[in-house]
């Protein structure tokens, strides 16, 4: 196809200062028919190294740890999104990791000049008076125990479950009345329900599984 | 500060909402797809609700994601925010920055750059109050439930708040950490603007014409600028006197590890100072490994820890990877950073081994012969000096080498060594004979043995930075013969040729070799006809046409069309190749951000195929024990997920790798 109309076009404004051959005719172009879909070698990724995975084991419980902390934030699902099948709250759901919508700010200080005026009743500081009245806020330290396991830098799958525990101290409790107050309170966090079904086979089991642990405990 | 391109807001889009969430992606991303916005504006684009921006607006300044602005606009005052995408894509470095923390300052380094890139900015009080908390409560909590995991708690020393006060101040010498300025919270143009507002105003009254104000003001404006992006420079900047107590003596003796300054003043890390990361200085230890990565792999392994260590003493003394120079200064000799051999010697690592890294060349066999005459009539010193001399002349490197470490190893140069103060007291005896003995050779056999060796260890060093100088990369530059050879880093130089490399390694696996070559010729000789890059790359027209076809067509190669006549025809008409490496630059660069984009969209695909089975996996009754609440299948599964997120992050690390090679370095 694309064959044929090259051609075409070539011919077509062939004439004297239009398209000719800009490179004269020392190379005849190879019209032939190539193939459709020519064999392509996949690139394959080298195996990652020591040093790489110490990197990426690192970000990992980094961004986990962030993700424990009070500045991450998912968004709310809207009113009628949400799935009558799976949305329901259940016993389980009490162990899920707590998600919050609004970013927790009242947690520890901060250095008033750094921010824009309108924000400082955001921040808890009175606009003109002094903030921080009574008692004294403390930044959120997530402690050295969170972090030390990763010394041993392969073990990473017992490392998260430190890190993990270690942030949930503080979470549970504190975002309920904060989340709620601009949102549709769908408790589940963000359940999907499709994909409860869409995975087929695979799923059936974790499915199974879910269910059975919650009637377990 | 370049304007982000659609793929770079698409990345940096990811990256927030991989790092703070949704919500938090979203208001960055109607930044960087809008510019700056208004409060009201961002309420309307994001269609969330003000509090909830609010909050959101907080959490991304104490980052440092967010700059913000007020103007007084009509009587009112407006404030402006804006986004710095290159903060949100230095997100991605926070695996790279702990590790490189944890290897220079070990677990004390790696807790407190972890914490203070979660914190964003903190006040050093505030820092450390937290911390002294968390241990007392760590250690509180930890006694009583955690009978089951002896082994954590084994290897988690918990240091005092002293030593992690210590730690960071060496961490601010460095410039790891650096104080917040209020410039810094404020888009750098709108810096700029005040900046030179401030100066006109000052300035104005001393000039009548206003080409001359604007002038002076422009080059005052420099000055001002370059010294806000070099932040405080002084030795002791952020630091304060310590209070001398009675027992201060003890105390110093006791943490000598972090104490280096032998001065009678002590400093400290100042508890009011507001710190955040320094991440141009990270970008800067990043390039460094870069190079020396590079050095390795072109001359040796031995010569890479060598410029490892010159490269080293580069660090103490320059902070960025481009720091803002005036024209005028950037060819001055002085004004180069240099350091000296004898530096280096001084604080080469001990358990480097030296010894056979560097062949001399093979001497002439019958001054070989005499040498065993002379060592058998046992002749003094300063004749087998002239023989080494005339024996090295065969090769350039050598014999410069040994020129220069025979007769013009300096007194100064022998001090220096006996200053480094690593040595064992033993040779102390020793060190007033080699100034006497400083002249003899290396195979004098009255010389004592640790003189020697240390001797022996300075010529190899020197030639090892030789090499490194002679090589075409030209790893460092020679600058005098001052303290047994002074070398500098052209650091421009040398990162135009890691953007090329990197280029021509991206073209090679496209274009095969041949590509390479053809790159390589047109880098070489500039704008060539298809013919001539035919005929010296050695290569079949046909060949040489569909590679540079392609290549044109990734915009690496650009075409240049000269009429041999006027009016213009085609058939008349010169076809010139060329390489516009900028542009080659930036294309590659908006490509790999595409790559890296959809790297963490495939991230997140993998992720939401798998969403119940993590969530399941994330419960906190099913943390307490994995073994017993997923089923074996779903333990399969779970490993699949993250053996595949591995190499995904692996990769997006590596692309992350040729980022700053191409935009950074």
């Amino acid at each position: 196809m694309s064959r044929g109309g090259r051609g075409g076009f070539g011919r077509g404004r062939g004439g004297p200062g239009g398209m000719s051959l800009p490179f004269g005719d020392d190379i005849k172009p190879d019209y032939s028919v190539s193939e459709l879909f020519p064999p392509c070698p996949q690139p394959t990724q080298t195996p990652l190294s020591k040093e790489e995975r110490a990197t990426i084991s690192r970000f990992r419980s980094h961004r986990e740890k962030i993700r424990n902390g009070p500045m991450y934030t998912v968004m709310a699902r809207k009113r009628g999104q949400s799935d009558p099948f799976t949305d329901i709250s259940r016993y389980s759901a009490r162990y899920l990791r707590q998600t919050r919508r609004t970013p927790k700010l009242d947690a520890r200080p901060y250095v008033y000049e750094f921010f824009p005026v309108e924000l400082y009743s955001t921040i808890g500081k009175d606009e003109g008076g002094e903030g921080e009245a009574g008692k004294k806020k403390r930044l959120l330290f997530s402690s050295l125990d969170t972090l030390n396991p990763l010394e041993e830098m392969m073990s990473e799958e017992e490392a998260e479950g430190k890190v993990e525990e270690g942030g949930k101290e503080e979470v549970p409790e504190e975002d309920d009345e904060e989340e709620m107050d601009e949102f549709d309170d769908d408790d589940e966090g963000d359940y999907n329900g499709e994909q409860y079904f869409d995975g087929g086979e695979d799923y059936d089991e974790d499915m199974g599984d879910d269910r059975g642990d919650a009637y377990y405990d | 500060m370049a304007l982000p391109s659609a793929s770079t807001v698409e990345l940096c889009t990811l990256i927030v909402s991989e790092i703070y969430g949704e919500v938090s992606s979203k208001v960055a991303a109607a930044l960087l797809e809008r510019g700056r916005l208004t409060l009201s504006s961002l309420c309307r684009h994001t269609r969330l609700p003000e509090k909830t921006v609010k909050q959101t607006l907080v959490v991304l300044i104490q980052q440092h994601l967010i700059t913000h602005f007020t103007h007084l606009e009509g009587g009112r005052e407006d404030t402006w925010y804006d986004c710095n995408w290159i903060a949100c894509y230095e997100l991605l470095h926070a695996g790279r920055i702990i590790r490189c923390m944890e290897e220079r300052f070990g677990n004390d380094g790696a807790t407190i750059i972890s914490n203070l890139l979660q914190l964003g900015h903190a006040r050093v009080g505030d820092f450390l109050a937290a911390y002294g908390i968390s241990t007392s409560k760590g250690r509180k909590t930890k006694a009583a439930p955690k009978e089951s995991e002896p082994k954590i708690e084994a290897d988690a020393p918990i240091s005092s708040v002293e030593t992690l006060k210590a730690v960071m101040g060496e961490m601010l010498k460095g410039r790891f950490l650096v104080e917040v300025k209020d410039y810094d919270m404020h888009p750098p143009v709108d810096v700029e603007n005040r900046v030179r507002a401030e100066i006109t105003k000052r300035l104005r009254g001393q000039f009548t014409s206003e080409l001359k104000l604007t002038k002076e003001v422009n080059i005052q404006l420099e000055k001002r600028l370059a010294e806000m992006k070099a932040g405080d420079s002084a030795e002791h900047a952020g630091m304060k006197r310590k209070a001398t107590t009675a027992g201060g003596r003890a105390k110093k003796r006791k943490k000598s590890a972090y104490d280096e300054d032998e001065e009678e003043i002590e400093y400290e890390i100042d508890e009011d100072l507001i710190v955040r990361v320094n991440h141009a200085k990270f970008l800067l230890v990043f390039r460094n490994a870069e190079l020396i990565s590079l050095a390795e792999k072109r001359i040796s392994k031995v010569t890479g820890q060598v410029y490892a260590e010159f490269l080293k003493l580069m660090e103490s003394k320059v902070h960025q990877c481009h720091p803002r120079i005036g024209p005028e200064d950037q060819d001055d000799p002085k004004k180069r950073i240099k350091f000296t051999t004898n530096d280096v010697v001084r604080n080469f690592p001990k358990d480097i081994d030296l010894t056979d890294s560097v062949v001399d060349p093979p001497k002439d066999p019958v001054k070989k012969r005499k040498k065993r005459a002379r060592s058998l009539s046992s002749l003094d010193s300063d004749s087998d000096d002239g023989r080494r001399s005339k024996g090295s002349k065969h090769s350039k490197t050598s014999s410069r080498a040994s020129k220069k470490s025979n007769g013009k190893k300096s007194r100064r140069g022998s001090r220096d060594l006996d200053d480094s103060g690593s040595e064992s007291d033993a040779s102390v005896s020793s060190r007033d004979r080699s100034e006497s003995e400083e002249e003899s050779d290396d195979s004098d056999d009255d010389m004592d043995p640790e003189v020697r060796k240390r001797k022996k260890r300075a010529g190899l060093l020197k030639k090892h930075l030789e090499l490194l100088a002679a090589d075409t990369y030209h790893f460092v530059k020679f600058e005098g013969k001052r303290g047994n050879g002074e070398w500098s880093i052209d650091y421009e130089e040398l990162g135009k040729k890691l953007r090329g490399l990197e280029i021509e390694k991206i073209v090679e696996e496209r274009y095969t070799s041949v590509g390479t070559r053809l790159l390589r010729i047109l880098k070489d000789k500039g704008k060539l006809e298809e013919k001539q890059l035919a005929t010296i790359s050695l290569t079949a027209q046909n060949t040489v046409r569909a590679l540079v076809a392609g290549m044109h067509e990734a915009g690496i190669l650009l075409l240049q069309e000269v009429p041999k006549s006027l009016p213009p025809q085609v058939s008349r008409t010169y076809f010139l190749w060329y390489v516009d490496e900028s542009r080659a630059n930036s294309l590659v660069l908006s490509d790999v951000y595409k790559a890296m984009a959809r790297n963490m969209q495939r991230t997140n695909v993998e992720r939401q195929k798998r969403k119940l089975l993590i969530e399941k996996s994330e419960r906190t009754d099913v943390q307490e024990n994995l073994e017993e609440y997923l089923t074996k299948s779903e333990k399969e599964e779970l490993a699949i997920w993250r053996t595949r997120e591995d190499k995904l992050l692996v990769q997006l690390m590596r692309l992350d790798r040729v980022v700053m090679i191409l935009r950074d370095f």
